[in-house]
């Protein structure tokens, strides 16, 4: 346990080191923020109601949802995990006494620390500036189910991320295949727009898989629009992913081992 | 003599990034088809918000596609022409920046197309077939639309010009201002807007500043109104002369940045 302590301390050192570069990505996201609060004000100047959410719960929507998003962000670790493959680096973990994938987990966990804080920060400034549109919690249990249910998408997003970093041990290079995925699920879990904007099919769908109970699902209960007891479902189906998603990850890093060349070293 | 030496470097650079994208061509194909869903993104995007309302800010839906396409075709053209000046930070940082400098040939010309990213040509496929569509329900003499097509072609080359010169502007402080963090990625965020019609800024001072210290209204949206709206010749000239204006204070950024240049990791 101490070793994987001493990765967490490890990465968030570094990430002292590069502050900037998260400073950076703050002011991005700013810039995304208001930018989405400045179309999406134009287009309520034609309507009241757009997915089924007035002008307020919208504004509520990107605010927490962004909130979420950084909470559950990973960072790009699948790029760490596929450039460790491509670059040979993997060896020197395959030779300590440490498995790879408790060591990407709890790296992680130190990589978004201050990414994590800058984030959290940032929107509790932007929950101030909108303070009178943001929609308060429909009440203070459906803030645990959220808590929980945030915690549990941090993990299936992890996951989800070593996993698609290990395809690396097919393909060489994967940086396509990874902005492939990172468009796909922020797509998919809400991270642009509701995803009330899917046709009914597709939205019953989505709703069977993991990516929409990372920022759409806790959104929506946030804003009471699902159920306390539709939300503990979605905390057991994100569990269910979670555990469908480990096995995975272990046998494709058993059969990835076996194709694993050590190119780069 | 200059320019065909610069052609030559170009098509050889061209030819290099492409051999270079298919020594791995599933992972070029995925390139392709993430570009593909990034330009998809924004049409649906658009097309669903208009099944709400009629018009955003006095711009009904194929005319806000129209915008979306000009976004699509100038974005596409710099990165498949200078797609490197996005990587200067990586260069300056790792000290690669001091083998550009020993070349005989123009330095922000080599650090420009050092790398293309042929797989954006997707956004100009993309985007052309928007135009087709947008641009279908106007009818106007042959003429006119001779007339109005050339002046959307200047427009667009003022807009990748604009586009380019902020680029540079952006990337050069890193030459000198190692350790500034990523301002690339402020930069793609905010040059992103000019995607969608320069009128959603409602704010004054927004518009101010979309119009003269990051002028991207001057990208799509100028070109996009020009073509729908009819000729205003104002815009153009103010187009060109911003363009003109851009480009001369990037390249002085440029070779301020150099002179400041103290070499790292080499």
């Amino acid at each position: 346990m101490k070793k994987y302590l001493i990765l967490i301390a490890n990465a968030w050192q570094r990430q002292l080191v590069y502050r900037s570069t998260v400073y950076a990505y703050r002011l991005g996201n700013v810039v995304e923020i208001l930018f989405q609060f400045a179309i999406w004000t134009s287009v309520y100047k034609g309507t009241d109601l757009v997915f089924g959410y007035n002008y307020n719960e919208m504004i509520t929507y990107i605010i927490i949802g962004w909130l979420i998003n950084f909470i559950t962000d990973n960072y790009g670790m699948a790029d760490v995990v596929s450039r460790d493959i491509q670059n040979g680096t993997l060896s020197n973990y395959l030779l300590k006494p440490l498995s790879y994938f408790k060591y990407s987990v709890t790296m992680s966990l130190g990589r978004i620390t201050i990414a994590l804080l800058s984030g959290v920060a940032m929107q509790i400034f932007f929950i101030y500036v909108f303070r009178h549109q943001i929609v308060a919690p429909e009440n203070i249990l459906s803030v645990a189910v959220i808590v929980l249910i945030v915690i549990v998408g941090y993990f299936v997003r992890l996951f989800l991320s070593i996993l698609f970093g290990m395809i690396a041990f097919w393909t060489t290079d994967v940086s396509g295949l990874n902005s492939f995925f990172a468009i796909l699920i922020r797509f998919l879990s809400g991270g642009y727009a509701p995803l009330s904007l899917l046709p009914a099919a597709l939205y019953s769908a989505s709703m069977f898989f993991p990516f929409a109970y990372i920022v759409f699902f806790p959104t929506q209960l946030y804003l009471g629009k699902v159920s306390i007891m539709i939300g503990l479902r979605g905390v057991l189906i994100e569990v269910v992913w979670l555990i469908v998603l480990y096995g995975i990850i272990k046998i494709v890093w058993h059969r990835g081992l076996k194709r694993y060349e050590g190119v780069g070293m | 003599m200059v320019y065909r030496k610069a052609c030559k470097i170009y098509f050889l650079k061209l030819k290099n990034s492409i051999m270079m994208r298919m020594a791995y061509p599933f992972n070029f194909l995925m390139m392709v088809v993430s570009v593909f869903g990034q330009a998809m993104l924004n049409i649906i995007f658009i097309k669903v918000i208009y099944q709400y309302v009629p018009n955003i800010s006095g711009w009904n839906q194929e005319q806000a596609l129209v915008v979306v396409a000009t976004y699509l075709i100038i974005e596409g053209l710099i990165w498949t022409t200078t797609a490197y000046v996005a990587g200067i930070r990586n260069t300056v940082r790792r000290g690669i920046l001091d083998y550009e400098l020993v070349k005989p040939m123009d330095t922000q010309f080599l650090v420009s197309v050092w790398r293309v990213d042929p797989e954006d040509a997707m956004r100009v496929v993309v985007a052309s077939y928007l135009l087709f569509v947008g641009l279908g329900s106007l009818s106007f003499p042959l003429i006119v639309w001779a007339g109005k097509i050339l002046i959307y072609l200047l427009l667009i080359f003022n807009g990748y010009i604009i586009f380019y010169s902020l680029l540079i502007a952006v990337n050069t402080v890193y030459i000198w201002a190692i350790e500034s963090g990523n301002l690339t990625l402020i930069f793609e965020n905010i040059i992103r807007m000019a995607q969608y019609p320069g009128d959603i800024f409602f704010h004054k001072s927004a518009r101010i500043f979309f119009s003269s210290v990051m002028p991207i209204i001057f990208l799509a949206t100028v070109p996009a109104k020009m073509i729908i709206f009819g000729l205003d010749y104002m815009l153009v000239f103010y187009s060109s002369l911003i363009a003109l204006i851009s480009f001369i204070l990037s390249r002085k950024l440029w070779n301020y940045a150099l002179s400041h240049y103290s070499s790292a990791s080499s």
